[in-house]
């Protein structure tokens, strides 16, 4: 006996899109999905627009400057292990 | 006749200096963008990581986002995924090194030689590294 089961149209239409790409493997499908739901936002701005952003930001700054030794930095810790 | 670039490969230590409000080396890094506005800038994944790392330890996860959305929203910018071959190639590189040099820098080296490109970079390490190979 079917059953009867009421779903929202975005999950009715990855469903539909599930069926139709049935020979694709899962991880696939899956990358699909999550691209779906992570997409990007657009491209919208220059180079410029970035920079006036960043100086704008740093304008702003309250606290101390930072001095990094960026030739110790790996992956967030001090290559010397301090 | 001079040599032109078309794409430049960005290093954390220049995105963390650009992108950490009160970084002593902002102004470098912003005049350095300045004078390539229209150039296509390569940021490959791990360094991708590797920034975003850093900025969460340093200014926290607010921080992080709204880099990732600047980042991802500049036109010039292209966020490149590795792929298992190229991580391969470069755990190898990672591997032979004799240097203190981490998988992202490696990772960097690695994109300039394949596509000749500069590097945009505070790490000295990095850019010896590359002068190396550029001389083999």
């Amino acid at each position: 006996m079917s059953k009867l089961i009421n779903v929202a149209d975005a999950i009715y239409e990855d469903l539909t899109r599930l069926k139709k790409a049935k020979d694709a493997s899962y991880s696939t499908i899956i990358s699909e999905l999550l691209a779906k739901n992570r997409q990007a936002p657009a491209k919208t701005q220059t180079m410029s627009d970035l920079i006036a952003w960043a100086k704008e930001r740093n304008r702003n700054f309250k606290g101390k400057r930072e001095k990094i030794d960026h030739d110790l930095i790996a992956h967030g810790v001090s290559r010397d292990g301090s | 006749m001079p040599t032109v670039f078309h794409v430049m490969v960005l290093d954390s230590s220049f995105l963390i200096s650009f992108f950490l409000d009160g970084d002593e080396n902002f102004g470098k890094a912003s005049a350095i963008f300045e004078k390539n506005l229209d150039e296509e800038m390569v940021i490959i994944d791990a360094v991708l990581f590797e920034t975003l790392t850093v900025l969460n330890y340093k200014r926290g996860m607010t921080t992080v986002r709204t880099t990732y959305d600047q980042i991802v929203s500049t036109a010039n910018f292209t966020i490149v995924y590795l792929t298992e071959d190229e991580r391969k190639e470069i755990l190898a590189e990672f591997l032979e090194q004799k240097k203190k040099m981490s998988f992202e820098d490696i990772a960097v080296v690695h994109a300039c030689k394949k596509a000749l490109s500069p590097v945009l970079s505070f790490d000295r390490e990095i850019q010896k590294l590359l002068e190396e190979k550029r001389e083999t």
